[in-house]
């Protein structure tokens, strides 16, 4: 196997936790593509420095972060921002998750047909219609209030599912 | 820390609407609580999962849009990523999901049978099992292609899909080419079979006869083995002695008389349903009545048979006329995300029965509807089946909504076999019952208890979700060919009585 196909590998079965870290840390859009695109380059730029055989996972997250950071200071956010411990601290947790991509997959297959209409609806709002938590207020008749706490019931619920359907804490 | 919280904050972030003051909240809490940090872990993973799943997709570095120096290795990347995603998907994968069965073969004819033990369904897969037959005639097509014509009284077992073994009774094999080395065994002998067709008769307690009608067949008994050609016949006893006798070609029940007597017996089971019908369009506790059988098969309307209670014919979309529980009977199929039947009622409900027989061919959605009225809003009714393989009564009231599920009751063996359905809303005995087959699937308390409206309603689909929002098709993947809504909860001995009156077979 040459070094790109190596690469595209292993880029391909983590590349839902590198989207992971960054949807948890910056907001769904544009920006957070972008991200996604700069982190991709940056990763193959740098193969060379990988150690085959080591935690691709925390090296992948770990240059992500820089990106995340990067990002944080071209846009120079007034916003605050979460600090780097805490970055860290999320970086270090996400890479030590085992890597179970496929029986998530069927995991999630499985508790989103399992989960109730009125959930399912909201989840597919929000993901397939990528609707933001006031449209999906709107659509469903709730308030915005109530919106924030419904997605999360459903996402609460399909977490309890995940997590007894993977057996363990670790969903 | 509470999960409330943590989640909303998230759920803010990923919109980008999180303030300052929030941004130093999830700070805080992150940096407190090692348990709070391992659920915003799973959320963001679990968000990752659903976008990659439902969503867009982050999309791939465009390398000629780049002005940086990093191009070349961006190409190459691209370049490799065409050749190894290809690659990838020509691995056959670890399919976690994928549903398999240990089945070697398909019922296809009973005719007047009493079982033994449990009774497997005309149409179903069988799994490797003993069929015992107490009386009456069955045939078993065995996934090699071998087919067999079982007479009762029997014992017979399937043991591959390319074997048998008969205890006792009476059995007709054809075998092509393809099922070449079909077996089935005796307690006192094997027969291999080299392409043909050959009849085995097991008496209990007695000796076996085997007559080759046509071909070749290997008799292997005790340890010795020969050749029986087309026309001879033996019988073999206890001791392995092996008795040349005269052939009987009369005396086995053939494929074409097996089929030609079920379908026989199938008029009959038609025509006593046809008066059943004709009974439940004077039945006062019927709202709504489809029975499929009026309209011409050129025609786009489903005809009700209720025009005083349901006025409305319902409108054909997509949809095609076939065959349903019998050769003759009419049946609607659906196939394609666009198929359904859609009708009107204006009644309002207390209670409410649904009953519908459908032939179920496959779970290819999340959600495969059978009735499901516009919209999800107070009074909605979305009756489904679920991917799982759950039936599923989805009930909408005044700002809440509840679902009634069984347990998955759609294993490989119910698909692609005529099924009785029936759910009960019942608000008197503020419950839910579902039925399956005739027989008490699921009994669930209601959750909260409204009057159900249907309005406008479809068969096979879901009409209008909430406009301008995006959702999964629904559509069925089978044929229905009857559906009663009764304006009131059946009581379990009627629906089994229904179930009885329109079962395809025994």
């Amino acid at each position: 196997m040459d070094r790109g196909e190596q690469f595209v590998r292993l880029f391909l079965q983590h590349q839902r936790r590198i989207y992971g870290l960054i949807l948890a840390l910056v907001p769904n859009g544009p920006d957070a593509d972008d991200i996604h695109q700069e982190t991709c380059a940056v990763l193959w730029q740098k193969f060379g420095e990988f150690e085959a055989g080591t935690n691709f996972s925390a090296w992948a997250l770990r240059i992500a972060r820089y990106q995340v950071m990067a990002y944080y200071t071209t846009k120079r956010r007034t916003k605050a921002r979460l600090s780097d411990e805490t970055l860290d601290a999320v970086v270090d947790r996400m890479a030590a998750r085992p890597e179970r991509e496929d029986a998530r997959s069927a995991a999630l297959d499985g508790c989103l047909g399992d989960l109730p209409e009125d959930d399912r609806q909201l989840i597919e709002l929000r993901y397939r219609g990528g609707a933001s938590v006031e449209e999906v207020a709107r659509h469903t008749g709730r308030t915005v209030v109530a919106a924030y706490k419904a997605l999360n019931r459903a996402h609460e619920r399909l977490l309890q599912c995940m997590r007894g359907k993977l057996g363990a804490a670790n969903a | 820390m509470n999960s409330d919280e943590l989640g909303e904050l998230l759920e803010a972030l990923r919109d980008g609407t999180i303030d300052d003051a929030q941004t130093a909240r999830l700070d805080q809490i992150l940096a407190e609580d090692p348990e709070a940090l391992d659920h915003f872990v799973d959320r963001a993973l679990l968000q990752a999962d659903l976008t990659f799943k439902l969503g867009r997709q982050p999309a791939m570095p465009a390398p000629a849009r780049r002005r940086r120096a990093s191009w070349k290795p961006l190409l190459a990347l691209a370049a490799a990523a065409a050749v190894v995603v290809a690659a990838l998907l020509a691995i056959p994968t670890k399919q976690p999901e994928s549903p398999s069965y240990e089945g070697c073969a398909v019922l296809t004819r009973a005719l007047d049978v009493t079982w033994g033990d449990s009774a497997p369904s005309l149409g179903s897969v069988l799994p490797k099992r003993r069929l015992s037959l107490l009386s009456g005639s069955i045939q078993v097509e065995f996934f090699s292609g071998a087919r067999v014509v079982v007479e009762g009284p029997a014992d017979f077992e399937l043991v591959s899909r390319n074997e048998g073994f008969c205890r006792h009774g009476k059995l007709r094999a054809v075998v092509p080419p393809q099922a070449k080395g079909f077996t089935i065994g005796a307690s006192d002998l094997k027969l291999v079979d080299r392409g043909t067709e050959f009849g085995l008769r097991v008496p209990r307690g007695g000796d076996a006869e085997v007559h080759v009608f046509q071909g070749m067949v290997e008799l292997h008994s005790r340890g010795t083995s020969r050749d029986l050609g087309g026309g001879s016949a033996v019988r073999v006893d206890g001791a392995g002695t092996i008795l040349p006798i005269p052939a009987d070609t009369e005396g086995f029940l053939t494929s074409a008389e097996l089929t030609f007597r079920s379908a026989e017996e199938g008029r009959g089971r038609y025509a006593r349903w046809e008066s059943a019908s004709e009974r439940l369009r004077q039945d006062p506790r019927v709202a709504v009545y489809y029975s499929f059988e009026d309209s011409p098969s050129w025609s786009r309307e489903l005809r009700c048979n209720r025009p005083e209670r349901s006025p409305v014919d319902g409108a054909i979309i997509g949809a095609r006329w076939t065959d349903g529980r019998w050769p003759g009977k009419k049946a609607l199929e659906f196939k394609t995300p666009g198929d359904r039947v859609r009708f009107q009622d204006a009644g309002t409900y207390e209670s409410l029965t649904l009953m519908t027989w459908v032939r179920v061919d496959g779970l290819d959605r999340p959600f495969s509807g059978l009735m499901l009225t516009d919209g999800w809003t107070s009074g909605s009714v979305h009756w489904q089946i679920t991917q799982t393989g759950k039936l599923r009564l989805g009930i909408h009231g005044d700002k809440i909504s509840n679902d009634y599920d069984t347990e998955p009751m759609f294993p490989a063996g119910n698909l692609g076999r005529w099924i009785h359905l029936c759910t009960v809303y019942d608000r008197q005995a503020r419950e839910v019952v579902h039925y399956v087959d005739g027989r008490l699937s699921r009994r669930l308390p209601l959750k909260f208890d409204t009057a159900l409206q249907l309005g406008n309603v479809e068969f096979g689909n879901w009409g209008s979700p909430i406009d301008g929002s995006h959702y999964g098709i629904r559509h069925l993947n089978g044929r229905m060919d009857e559906f009663v809504i009764f304006g009131q909860a059946l009581k379990e001995s009627d629906v089994r009585e229904l179930y009885q009156v329109g079962a395809p077979a025994p």
